[in-house]
Parts: C-alpha cells; sequence; structure tokens
C-alpha cells in the first residue's frame, strides 16, 4: 500500500460530507471493504460537527493513508476548541453527538487548536498485509 | 449554509407497505426521511424500511431510528441491509432496542 494523501479544502454545505466520502472512495478503494466504511462512517461525523462552527467553510479536510498502514484523517474548521470527551448517551445535541462512534471505532483520536480555530482527528489501523509491512 | 438537497437519496413506498430507501443517508438527506416517517406514522404500528438500494448511512441516521421507535413504541424493522450498513449499525450501540433486522426479507448481496 502506498502512501496517499489527499487536502480538499471543502464548502460549508450539507452535502460536504457526501464531497468527502466519494474522495475517499476514490483515494481508498484498495482498502479492506471495513476499513473503507469506518473512515467514510468516522470522516462523516467529524465533517458534519465541523459544519456546524463553519459559516466561513470548514478549512479542509486532509486524507492520509500511509505506509505503514494508517489512515489518518483531519478535519480543520474555525469553530471553538472543545473538551474531547465524548458526550454520555442521550445528550443527542451539539458537536459531541457522532464523537461517541469515533471514540468506539477509531484506533486514536484528538483535537488539537489550530492557527485559526481546531483540528479534529482520527486515525485506524489497517490490518496489517503481507508485503514486510513497518511494524508501528 | 447551503440548503441545496442532493439527488443521492430517494425514498419511495414499496408494495408491501416498507419505505424503499435509496442512495446515502446523513445530515443532508435525513430530513426528507424523516419527513416520510412522520406523514405515515402510527402509534404501536412498526415502521418497515427496505434498505435494498441504501448505501450509506451515519448517526443522524440512528437517531431518526430512535426517534422512530420512540413514536411508534415498536422497533424499526430494517430489511435487506448490505454488510456495510449491519457494520454500520453494529457501531451503534447506544439505543440498539430501536431496531430490529427482518431476517425474512434479506437477500444475500454482495457488499
Amino acid at each position: 500500500m502506498s502512501m496517499k494523501s489527499v487536502e480538499l479544502i471543502l464548502p460549508a454545505a450539507l452535502t460536504t460530507p457526501a464531497e468527502a466520502r466519494a474522495v475517499v472512495e476514490a483515494i481508498g478503494s484498495d482498502l479492506p471493504e471495513p476499513v473503507l466504511i469506518d473512515v467514510k462512517l468516522l470522516m462523516t461525523e467529524l465533517v458534519a460537527n465541523a459544519l456546524k462552527h463553519a459559516s466561513r467553510g470548514i478549512q479542509a479536510v486532509i486524507i492520509r493513508i500511509t505506509r505503514n498502514h494508517i489512515v489518518r484523517v483531519e478535519v480543520l474548521d474555525p469553530g471553538p476548541m472543545f473538551n474531547p470527551d465524548p458526550r454520555p448517551p442521550g445528550t443527542g445535541t451539539g458537536s459531541g453527538r457522532g464523537l461517541f462512534l469515533v471514540d468506539a471505532v477509531a484506533s486514536a483520536w484528538g483535537v488539537e487548536p489550530e492557527e485559526a480555530g481546531k483540528k479534529v482527528w482520527f486515525e485506524l489501523r489497517v490490518a496489517a498485509g503481507r508485503e514486510g509491512d513497518v511494524s508501528l | 449554509m447551503s440548503v441545496s438537497r442532493p439527488d443521492n437519496f430517494t425514498v419511495r413506498s414499496g408494495p408491501t407497505g416498507a419505505l424503499v430507501l435509496a442512495g446515502e443517508l446523513d445530515v443532508a438527506t435525513i430530513e426528507e426521511l424523516q419527513d416520510r416517517i412522520d406523514e405515515v406514522l402510527v402509534p404501536g404500528q412498526p415502521i418497515v424500511l427496505d434498505l435494498v438500494d441504501l448505501t450509506f448511512m451515519d448517526s443522524s441516521a440512528m437517531h431518526c431510528l430512535v426517534r422512530t421507535f420512540e413514536a411508534t413504541g415498536r422497533p424499526v424493522v430494517l430489511q435487506n441491509a448490505s454488510r456495510a450498513l449491519r457494520r454500520i449499525l453494529g457501531h451503534m450501540t447506544q439505543e440498539p432496542e430501536a431496531w430490529v433486522f427482518d431476517e425474512q426479507r434479506q437477500t444475500p448481496m454482495p457488499m
């Protein structure tokens, strides 16, 4: 699996999650199907959360598939930082909503301040392949 | 925020009373499904969704299922869910009682 990276600058539109999924399908076509499904799901949740704060547009969605079998997705938006505690069940609104899924499914995730806003990222580990993979 | 609605989701009434879904469910399209469910919803009767041509759903779809379950008092019956959708729903462990798979209406299909 070769290193792939794509950076998208996306408008703040309801159709943006679907647009981002289409890009993931294109660049992640050689990922195992379950991994591709999970990447699409978690990215959709992060992009949808970013849309709530992104009247000026989501700054970027960065998708990287690295040589050592980690898929990393970063979503940058101009909204404020938040405490990365997923909300408990039943509090079904706000930016914490889809983070339950991110927390449950991702190998790792986090929130980091950026120059103008924040970056929310997650990583998914792809099951080790055959051809001399770099150990993690 | 744009209010444009993509063409990648449709809902229609099937011959057996199920709502037949096609395309993708997310923040852009969930309102269309919720509106349709609200139109046909009868308390005490389960809503049946045929997912035969649905390729994606996110947590907004899960919230729609939970809301529908609460309104009818019956789990939403899901027919013809692909492996992809089963995987996604399997991650949504918060309120698993809100839906049930109809294994009688499960045609084997490639993912």
